[in-house]
């Protein structure tokens, strides 16, 4: 698909910061990590803000991460893997997050799971901050203006990171799926 | 800001997908082009675009574009929501790094609620590729002056 192969050879042709100036430190999240303690990210509306950092702080989560909500490959393969998997209800709170505004991010979530079955949340990073402070953007400008989430999948327990899957080229749909992660 | 008989700058906008890009200098002719602050969002979805889509007049009014910034795979969703058949004949399109609307001087800022800027809320005629008139909204999120009753009768 014409948009896949631009998103590939924009990803591979490096990670350029699109932002120069960062207040804290970026470090790409690891195994043991805790989350940034950010107010940042919203859900539904502009208004209502999400500190994951105290969502995720007792019992298991799970962090998806996504280039593009409405995108074919976030839409068609990657979150209704997720949506559709045996275990999902096993893997605890389960966050979708993309570096889109909370309207689409809402909208997209109402096109995949209409009536809210699954139980996974929607959020939106509208600014980027709280992907770049998890060092998991990458720079879209050419195609979305912006940074956009690379696409990932963090598992946490207690509010620590157990497992980190990040795809290696940014937007491909290969070590962050449901059977990768959730078996 | 862009005002009547300046010409439509050319700055490409996308549409479906992020390798399709649309030229409004090119398309325009004459029609309409309506801009939003954010696709999805309720005004725009509940009151200001649909004011076109079912507007009697429409089909008259020439090649009329809704323009966001948005990406493409937005718009592309959102443009299903709205004129699922595409009965109207409106095209949505995405100006993802707002270079269009900058080009016209009808950002604003927007970054503390959406992230980025984004374009006031404005509906233009266009008739032979020049600005016939444009409306607006002063507040730039409102709907007083550049709904389809304004600007179709």
């Amino acid at each position: 698909m014409a948009s896949t192969t631009a998103l590939r050879r924009l990803t591979l042709g490096g990670f350029r910061p699109a932002r120069g100036f960062h207040s804290s430190a970026r470090a790409l999240i690891k195994v043991g990590d805790k989350l940034p303690n950010l107010d940042v990210l919203v859900e539904n509306s502009p208004g209502n803000k999400v500190n994951l950092s105290e969502e995720v702080k007792t019992g298991k989560s799970l962090l998806i991460g996504v280039p593009a909500a409405f995108s074919p490959g976030c839409s068609n393969s990657h979150i209704p893997g997720y949506i559709n998997h045996k275990s999902l209800k096993d893997a605890g709170k389960v966050f979708v997050i993309a570096v889109n505004d909370p309207f689409v991010t809402k909208a997209w979530g109402v096109s995949l799971d209409p009536e809210g079955k699954s139980g996974i949340r929607f959020l939106g990073d509208p600014s980027g901050k709280f992907t770049e402070a998890l060092d998991l953007a990458f720079d879209g400008t050419a195609i979305f203006g912006g940074p956009r989430s690379k696409r990932y999948a963090l598992v946490l327990e207690d509010g620590k990171v157990t497992a980190a899957h990040v795809e290696p080229d940014n937007t491909g749909v290969n070590v962050s799926t449901g059977e990768k992660v959730l078996g | 800001m862009v005002k009547v008989g300046d010409s439509i700058p050319s700055v490409p906008l996308v549409e479906k997908e992020p390798g399709n890009h649309v030229d409004l200098s090119k398309e325009l002719g004459s029609g309409i082009i309506i801009g939003v602050p954010a696709a999805f969002s309720p005004t725009c979805s509940d009151s200001h675009v649909p004011s076109f889509v079912a507007h009697p007049k429409i089909k008259d009014a020439g090649k009329v574009f809704v323009v966001s910034v948005n990406d493409a795979f937005v718009m592309n969703a959102w443009g299903k929501t709205l004129d699922a058949d595409k009965a109207s004949g409106i095209r949505f399109l995405g100006d993802p790094s707002g270079a269009f609307t900058r080009a016209l001087d009808l950002e604003f800022d927007a970054a503390p609620l959406l992230g980025t800027n984004r374009s006031k809320r404005y509906a233009m005629v266009v008739e032979n590729g020049k600005v016939k008139s444009i409306n607006v909204e002063p507040d730039n999120i409102g709907t007083a002056v550049s709904t389809a009753d304004k600007i179709l009768g």
